[in-house]
């Protein structure tokens, strides 16, 4: 009897010693990782899916920044002290994204973070950088109608892929029949309402309109549509693996981009791989961005980029957000010689310059957008864009679409907003610098 | 073991009156109580009854829905949104110009918490209706749930006008914070109550004997189908309850919460901590969702490989789950006695008998008998 309650007691400690040591020796194990750079490194989170749906493309965004840090580290850092990544997997799932967000500026209390992909992500992170007045830098080209205080765009807003994109496709290539086609979520049905607005302004035809789940890759009725509609040019806002389906069932199906061009704000260079470039071959994407962009700063990212993660490496125009914010983060911190978010928000981030691969691009000083280039490539038989349309200037962000949204604005530097935004967000949830005029 | 729970349940209560409200950790701790609650509602079904079902998620779903919606429409009413109206802003881009007037009734939040319950319950019991009644069970009713899960998700698609599509609902107010938490405790003790009594009396035994061969149980004069809905309906009300609290706690819900993905999370959890035992749920939700939280922030690049290399070690090795495996290893070391030995060998004999053996297959030696 005592034998064996001996040896139950024996087991049974064992076990939970077992338990708590393995439960809780990784936890200590991280914080004194994470105690031992305390002080003498900046701390920056990195959020981007690298498991998932969505890991593919958000794996490119990661690596360029970490590129941009490990390059800013080998000049010295910031404030003297050494940017110090820390890195989270959301694995594409919108509640996990929220977590390690809150992970990221509780537990880490990492200056600010450099992260997400998709709107549905930024759309579920922006509530608890709100709550917690973090920093985001998010790079993705979107939809538009949106600003907070505490997020900054780095990436595209309509009017700098679309105003010029839709009366260059109907004056210079003289396509005035639009027949559209797009993932079911919320950026493309928002570009689609864009694109019909400027059809109107500037005497083009929407001939169709059709939506396939995301990820769908059956495209056959979709293109039977469009060949019975009489379009002259096919818009797509697909996204992700659809793109691949659908340019090559669009050749399968015997079209060419001389009949039929394909027209899209979105498809880049990393697509064209997947597909192969003679699937890609003559339609037409508008970008900020293009690897082919000719620019010493350019040659030298692509060849840093490439030498860091193997020659097959492409480059694209999310990465190069996702690169150069990485910069403007950086010079904020400098300028301002802190890591306190109100800062970093008013007074280090806006404003802030830097010369990138696509050309000399500003976040303004007013609505946390930046200011960009608009270029027009044609895919080439390389799997590479032939820059054939460039914007003569960098054009200024405007988050608000005036066509669609004509009394709204977005100025952080708007007293109205500056009032409302100095309440702490326990009294006042609104932390948008929208303002109507 | 009571002692042990006690302990549990103090930790988890007590953490965030020592932590504080702001911590991650609290997040986490909140979600795995659904978690768990959602692995106990699979552990009834798959463990005790020997229904696998991959879609069980659906049920978890359409609950935290009904609750998220409410919440949304609620919140959009105090606080206008980006564009400025009184209604959800998903509703807004897909064109719809005010809220619907079927979803009005869901402003009520009590309302739409007995939704959450009920919806989900009477669907079950309607599924197992259709599919015990007729027999189907086994790999035929997992491909049917799984079917159910995949429907679901693409309605929830389509219909993102009324559902928020792949965005999912998010950035309404959340009940996040300590009586929240206490009542979640609450619910998940009362739900392992609810799992221990049912478990352990004549309706449970009973279910055991469905699990391990229904022929012989019908044979005994039970009405197999019967009891198969009956669990299967406690089972999605548990699951129901869960999603709705999942909604209310974490303030994001996703069409990848009624996927066919999340449900055979919920499979290999009960898996991992032991099917068939009340506490084998538990211990799975809590330590494969918690080493995926540490391992994807330690190792970002290759945690998948560290947890899937431990679901093969546990089916390789401890095909019972953790709790299964401890148990049999302490009921053997307890045993001194050579009838206690006999008694022992009796039992694995049993065992290995009735594992993983597919119900109607005549059993090695049974056909002599």
């Amino acid at each position: 009897m005592t034998m064996r309650r001996r040896k139950f007691l024996k087991s049974s400690a064992a076990t939970l010693g077992a338990w708590t040591l393995g439960g809780t020796a990784p936890y200590y194990f991280m914080r004194n990782i994470a105690k031992a750079a305390e002080g003498d490194t900046i701390k920056v989170g990195i959020l981007h899916s690298l498991s998932g749906t969505i890991a593919i493309i958000e794996t490119s965004l990661h690596n360029a920044e970490l590129l941009a840090i490990e390059e800013i580290n080998a000049k010295g850092g910031v404030l003297g002290k050494k940017i110090q990544p820390i890195v989270e997997d959301p694995q594409s799932v919108v509640q996990v994204f929220a977590e390690k967000a809150k992970k990221l500026l509780l537990e880490d209390k990492v200056a600010a973070v450099l992260g997400c992909y998709t709107s549905a992500s930024r759309q579920s992170v922006l509530p608890i950088f709100e709550q917690y007045n973090g920093v985001l830098l998010y790079p993705t080209l979107y939809e538009a109608q949106e600003c907070s205080k505490n997020c900054f765009y780095t990436g595209a807003v309509p009017n700098q892929q679309l105003d010029d994109f839709v009366p260059w496709i109907i004056n210079t290539l003289k396509r005035k029949k639009f027949y559209m086609v797009g993932s079911n979520y919320i950026y493309p049905k928002e570009t689609n309402r864009e694109v019909k607005a400027l059809l109107e302004k500037h005497g083009g035809q929407n001939v169709g309109e059709e939506y396939a789940p995301l990820g769908h890759t059956e495209f056959s009725t979709i293109i039977n549509n469009i060949s019975g509609s009489g379009a002259e040019v096919v818009f797509s806002d697909l996204v992700g693996d659809s793109i691949v389906a659908f340019y090559k069932q669009f050749k399968q199906f015997g079209f060419t981009a001389d009949d039929l061009p394909i027209c899209t704000p979105i498809t880049t260079e990393q697509e064209i791989a997947a597909m192969g470039p003679e699937n890609a071959e003559g339609h037409y994407t508008s970008f900020n961005y293009f690897q082919s962009v000719d620019s010493p700063e350019n040659k030298s990212f692509v060849e840093r980029y490439k030498a860091k993660y193997g020659k097959d490496a492409v480059t694209n125009a999310v990465m190069e957000a996702a690169y150069f914010q990485t910069y403007f983060l950086a010079h904020a911190i400098e300028k301002v010689k802190s890591t306190e978010a109100d800062a970093l928000i008013y007074e280090g981030l806006p404003g802030q310059e830097f010369q990138a691969p696509q050309g000399k691009v500003k976040i303004d000083e007013q609505n946390h957008h930046t200011w960009l280039w608009a270029r027009i490539g044609k895919a080439n038989p390389q799997g590479q864009f032939d820059v054939v349309w460039k914007s003569e200037n960098w054009i200024r962000p405007q988050p608000w679409v005036p066509y669609l949204y004509p009394d709204k604005t977005c100025n952080f530097t708007d007293q109205r907003v500056k009032e409302r935004l100095s309440k702490p967000w326990s009294v006042e949830k609104n932390r948008s610098g929208t303002i109507n005029l | 073991m009571l002692l042990l729970g006690a302990a549990v349940v103090a930790v988890i209560g007590g953490f965030p009156v020592v932590a504080g409200t702001d911590s991650y950790i609290l997040l986490l701790l909140g979600k795995f109580l659904c978690y768990a609650i959602f692995a106990l509602s699979i552990d009834l079904i798959w463990g005790f009854t020997g229904i696998l079902s991959l879609g069980q998620a659906v049920y978890f779903g359409i609950g935290a829905y009904f609750v998220a919606l409410s919440l949304k429409i609620n919140y959009a009413l105090d606080h206008p949104t980006r564009y400025g109206n009184k209604f959800p802003d998903f509703m807004e881009w897909n064109g719809l110009k005010a809220l619907p007037h079927f979803m009005e009734p869901l402003v009520s939040t009590p309302f739409a918490v007995a939704c959450a319950l009920i919806v989900p319950t009477a669907l079950a019991f309607i599924f197992g209706v259709i599919t015990f009644k007729r027999h189907i069970y086994g790999v035929y009713c997992a491909v049917i749930t799984l079917a159910e899960s995949l429907i679901l998700q693409e309605f929830i698609i389509e219909y993102q006008a009324y559902t928020g599509g792949f965005n999912g609902i998010t950035d309404y107010s959340n009940y996040l914070g300590i009586p929240f938490l206490w009542f979640m405790l609450a619910v998940t003790i009362a739900f392992f109550l609810i799992a221990r009594v049912l478990t352990h009396s004549r309706i449970g035994t009973v279910l055991k004997s469905i699990r391990d061969n229904d022929l012989r149980a019908q044979f005994m004069g039970y009405n197999v189908a019967n009891y198969r809905i009956f669990v299967f309906c406690v089972s999605a009300f548990m699951s129901a309850a869960a999603g709705a609290m999942y909604a209310a706690w974490v303030g994001i819900i996703s069409y990848l919460d009624t996927g066919p993905v999340f449900s055979v999370e919920g499979v290999i959890w009960t898996a991992v901590g032991g099917r068939a035992t009340l506490i084998g749920p538990f211990l799975g939700a809590f330590l494969v969702k918690g080493l995926e939280f540490l391992l994807s922030g330690v190792l970002a690049a290759f945690w998948q490989l560290l947890v899937g290399l431990l679901f093969i070690f546990v089916v390789l090795v401890m095909p019972d789950g953790i709790v299964g495996s401890i148990a049999h290893w302490l009921r053997r070391h307890r045993k001194g006695t050579l009838t206690q030995l006999r008694e022992e060998q009796d039992l694995l004999a049993h065992d290995r008998e009735h594992d993983w053996q597919p119900a109607g297959v005549p059993r090695s030696g049974e056909e002599s008998v």
